[in-house]
């Protein structure tokens, strides 16, 4: 949700926002309770999982020795955590390119003028409001093959899927959860590309049709050029989000059948909550800690040669 | 009512200094208008009286007292901004009133100061409505309800009707000049528009890049322009310039050659033989022919490039000896670009400047 | 405005597939929520319940103890709002509105806090609260949120803070208000709306967290409201779906209600006349 404000171009006048100058640390004072919280409740629990995951813990997490880089050589020897690497990517991809394709065409008929607009809008954007675990868990019983809804409606409809069990196969379950995960993911997505089409001036519009441009033409030749920045920013955003996002597989299938819906996040939940291993669990999260951080960094690059263009 | 006192008060940011050493005295009553090219410090300038900038160095003084420290609550000056600043969730009246109820003012002084203000400024309608609901001109003129009912030492003004449209902006000028006939009350106003400063002002103060350029009435500036800044910057349409080198005529007399022309300079200006010099001649002040000779004396032959009907006036747009020239009749002018004629320059009415520091030599 | 009509057409018509899928599961919800437990356990599934049935709802509360769960969630939300606020608000004002030494560190700073996903530190935030005593405490989950949300908070803050010209407050001060009056009677009431959207959020966005909660609160009488009901699915012997889409109802109408009003707000802006 952070990219809503923070890609927004803020207003007020140069005259405004500039500074009054002197009194410089004591406004520290004004940050200093912040900077407290996230370090103790975010920058702490840092410092353990990287600690962990250089050392030899036992399952009670009792630290008993250094490890050096001795974990991370046990998570890649494991297959399933090669597994889960792979379906992670498979996830990643699949979700965020999949959120993008309908989150276009979505935002640019929001952006139309039409009857009923603002009731189209808040349906669209409804998925925000709920929780990723409520969600899931209804999406689990829609699907469920003995009672579940989707059954119910494809067989009124008269297709043959009475009793089919979805989540039965890796693969069918993979797929159902992928739908899903596009399914949350293009509120957001949705808010950004609005916000990018909002900020095209109309006037642009009116002279490419001046300059003799269809509606078509003026789609792929001013609409879509414009969005790329902000298509950048929502694609690294849903990257960050989806790449760590837990609820959804944990509740549907809970990476089974046979790991075949395990991701990085789900491996390292069993790891560590399910089969006591906090090395291992450290070890891996450190590594998906890293990615996180290269994608942020990816992501302040972008907002600052946004914030550059404006 | 108050007198402020101005001594080489400066302004920097870090290193960058925006004013260097200004020095004013505004007499009690008196309308100050502040004005120059946007960048030149004068806003700076008014926000350090109003004490919404520190003051770097130099020292204020408000009625002989020193306010270089004395937080704005505490100056008693009254400001109204270019965006009006009226609070958006309160009334009109809420808005004018909210002075005098931080003051803590019995209800019944402030309704009666806010109704006679409001009678002044035709508001009395709009008490009740929120500032969102009113005109631009009425919520210019409540920014200045806000001002009077205080009855401030001074009032501060910061391009109070940039944002108006230009009929209503006359309109909003008049007002603010017979308020300030009425209520008699020390003003100093921002603006960049020249025509704002000579309508408005008792004295002009012309700032250029962080430096007084010249102080006085509108007519002296008009009439004396001290540099070659002031001269470009007051009247419209632009002055003429164009730059020459001094030649001292049989009878002593300096003269300027200009298009193959030598004329004569006012005898008072301070030049001598071979010194560069800028000549300045308002629009107003030149005279077209068709012949060459008129009165005995020679013109500069010149094309016409472009003719502008006003209705009042005719500017026409010529090329004498390759510098652009603009000069304003009101006669009415039947002639078509490229049309040939002659330009004639008057001792009297010409403003001479040192090429070299522009500073005015007559 | 006959063309207008065929465009809105059009336009519901482009949108239908995403709209269906999207409200898909809560007729899904609705009509299980109000059938009794034999008539969805039935071969042949239908969609309308054979009569309108409450009971679940009561089971869910009396024998069940959600009431417990939605108790729970509301202290969590609530204390989360209220620090994440009480820590977001003078960050945001210094930010908009002050010079701070290090301001476009801490920006940075605050961006790579709200990348960093909690489950990705679970362990380390296990052992923080383990470390502290606090395994199986709601404040845990307070103070928890309230650090992972307070980022966005801040920033949402300043951008309402930044519309808020800072000619009001000079206004205000040459008309004699001092710096304390002056936000309280000018800059407060201003911002309240920006306030009252922004502990929206968080409370929004902390109801509905699950991954933090589960790992952190493992007694069930502490269980928040989604974590309870994801484990309703697990801990019985045939899953009671008319219980569960009970709860997930009760669970998620109320928080998307409030989030469809203020979603409209946000996009609307603060419109505020008092300037242009």
């Amino acid at each position: 949700m952070s990219a809503m404000t923070s890609s927004k171009p803020t207003p007020a006048t140069t005259k405004a926002t500039r500074p009054r100058p002197g009194q410089g640390f004591s406004n520290l004072a004004f940050i200093l309770p912040s900077i407290l919280l996230s370090f103790v409740i975010i920058g702490y629990p840092i410092f353990e999982v990287v600690r962990m995951a250089v050392s030899d813990v036992n399952r009670f997490g009792k630290i008993q020795g250094f490890e050096g880089l001795g974990n991370f050589f046990k998570v890649f020897e494991d297959p399933i955590f090669i597994q889960s690497t792979y379906q992670t990517i498979i996830w990643t991809v699949s979700v965020v390119g999949g959120t993008v394709l309908i989150a276009i065409p979505v935002a640019i008929i929001l952006n139309e003028d039409f009857h009923g607009r603002s009731i189209a809008r808040t349906i669209v954007l409804l998925p925000w409001a709920v929780s990723l675990a409520m969600t899931a868990l209804v999406w689990r019983f829609v699907v469920n093959g003995d009672f579940g809804t989707l059954n119910l409606a494809l067989t009124q409809l008269g297709l043959p899927f009475n009793n089919h069990p979805w989540l039965a196969t890796a693969t069918s379950a993979f797929t159902i959860e992928i739908l899903v995960g596009i399914l949350v993911s293009i509120p957001f997505t949705v808010t950004i590309i609005l916000g990018g089409l909002t900020s095209i001036p109309v006037t642009l519009y009116e002279a490419a049709a001046m300059d003799g441009a269809t509606k078509w033409q003026s789609l792929t030749r001013i609409t879509i050029p414009m969005l790329k920045p902000f298509l950048q920013i929502a694609i690294v955003l849903n990257v960050i989000y989806v790449f760590n996002s837990f609820p959804i597989i944990w509740i549907m299938t809970n990476g089974g059948p046979a790991n075949g819906t395990d991701i990085l996040i789900t491996y390292v939940y069993k790891q560590a909550f399910a089969f006591g291993k906090l090395d291992i669990a450290a070890a891996a999260s450190v590594m998906m800690f890293l990615v996180l951080l290269g994608f942020s960094v990816l992501y302040l690059f972008m907002t600052r040669q946004l914030a550059e263009r404006n | 009512m108050s007198s402020i006192s101005i001594n080489n008060l400066t302004k920097s940011y870090g290193n960058v200094q925006v004013l260097h050493g200004i020095d004013l005295e505004i007499q009690d009553r008196e309308f100050i208008v502040l004005v120059g090219p946007s960048g030149c410090g004068k806003s700076t300038l008014l926000r350090m009286i109003a004490g919404l900038e520190n003051i770097s160095d130099g020292d204020l003084y408000i009625d002989g007292s020193r306010m270089n420290k004395v937080s704005p609550q505490k100056r008693d000056l009254a400001m109204v901004f270019q965006s009006y600043a009226l609070y958006p969730h309160m009334s009109v009246a809420e808005n004018m009133g909210f002075s005098l109820s931080l003051r803590g003012e019995p209800k019944s002084v402030i309704e009666k100061e806010v109704g006679e203000a409001a009678k002044v400024l035709h508001l009395e309608d709009y008490l009740e409505r929120l500032p969102k609901n009113l005109s631009g001109g009425q919520r210019q003129r409540v920014a200045m309800g806000r001002a009077i009912v205080r009855h401030p030492k001074a009032f501060l003004f910061d391009e109070p009707l940039s944002n108006l449209d230009a009929k209503l902006r006359t309109h909003m000028r008049a007002e603010i000049k017979q308020l300030h006939q009425a209520l008699g009350a020390t003003s100093i106003y921002v603006t960049h528009d020249q025509i704002e400063a000579m309508t408005l002002a008792d004295r002009i103060v012309v700032l250029n890049a962080g430096r007084i350029e010249q102080v006085g009435t509108p007519l002296e500036l008009f009439d004396k322009p001290m540099t070659k800044f002031v001269a470009g910057f007051i009247g419209a349409p632009t002055m003429n310039f164009f730059d020459g080198v001094v030649e001292i005529g049989e009878d002593q007399t300096p003269l300027v050659r200009f298009g193959g022309v030598s004329f004569r300079m006012p005898q008072n200006a301070r030049v001598e033989r071979n010194m560069p010099v800028t000549i300045g001649i308002r629009p107003q002040h030149l005279c077209v022919t068709s012949s060459a000779e008129r009165n005995g004396s020679q013109g500069v032959r010149a094309s016409i490039e472009l003719i502008e009907q006003t209705g009042c006036e005719t500017n026409l747009l010529l090329d004498v000896a390759g510098a652009p020239f603009i000069v304003q009749t009101k006669n009415r002018f039947h002639a078509h670009a490229p049309d040939k004629l002659y330009v004639h320059l008057d001792t009297e009415t010409m403003h001479v400047f040192d090429t070299a520091n522009e500073q005015r030599l007559n | 405005m006959p063309r207008k009509v065929v465009h809105s057409v059009l336009c519901w018509l482009g949108l239908s597939p995403l709209l269906i899928v999207v409200l898909f599961p809560y007729a899904t919800m609705l009509s299980t929520a109000l059938k009794q437990k034999d008539e969805i356990f039935q071969f042949e599934t239908k969609w309308l319940p054979d009569t309108l049935y409450f009971g679940n709802f009561v089971e869910l509360f009396v024998d069940r103890g959600f009431g417990r769960a939605i108790g729970n969630s509301l202290y969590i939300s609530i204390g989360a709002t209220l620090v994440s606020l009480l820590v977001a608000l003078p960050a945001a004002y210094a930010l908009s509105r002050l010079r701070i030494p290090g301001q476009s560190a801490f920006r940075t700073y605050l961006l790579v806090t709200q990348m960093i996903s909690p489950i990705v530190l679970i362990i380390g935030l296990f052992r923080l609260f383990a470390y502290l005593g606090m395994i199986n405490d709601l404040n845990a989950l307070v103070f928890a949120h309230s650090a992972f949300y307070m980022a966005f908070a801040v920033w949402m803050l300043q951008s309402y803070f930044d519309t808020i010209p800072k000619e009001l407050e000079e206004a205000a001060w040459m008309d004699g208000a001092s710096r304390l009056k002056s936000f309280w009677r000018v800059f407060l009431p201003l911002c309240l709306p920006g306030i009252a959207v922004t502990s929206l959020f968080t409370f929004v966005n902390s109801w509905n967290e699950y991954a933090i909660s589960l790992t952190i609160l493992r007694e069930g009488s502490l269980q928040t409201a989604p974590v309870k009901i994801a484990f309703l699915t697990g801990t019985l012997y045939e899953t009671e779906w008319n219980i569960i889409m009970a709860a997930t109802l009760i669970a998620t109408v109320p928080v998307a209600i409030v989030f469809a009003s203020i979603q409209s707000y946000l996009i609307r802006g603060l419109s505020l006349g008092g300037v242009k």
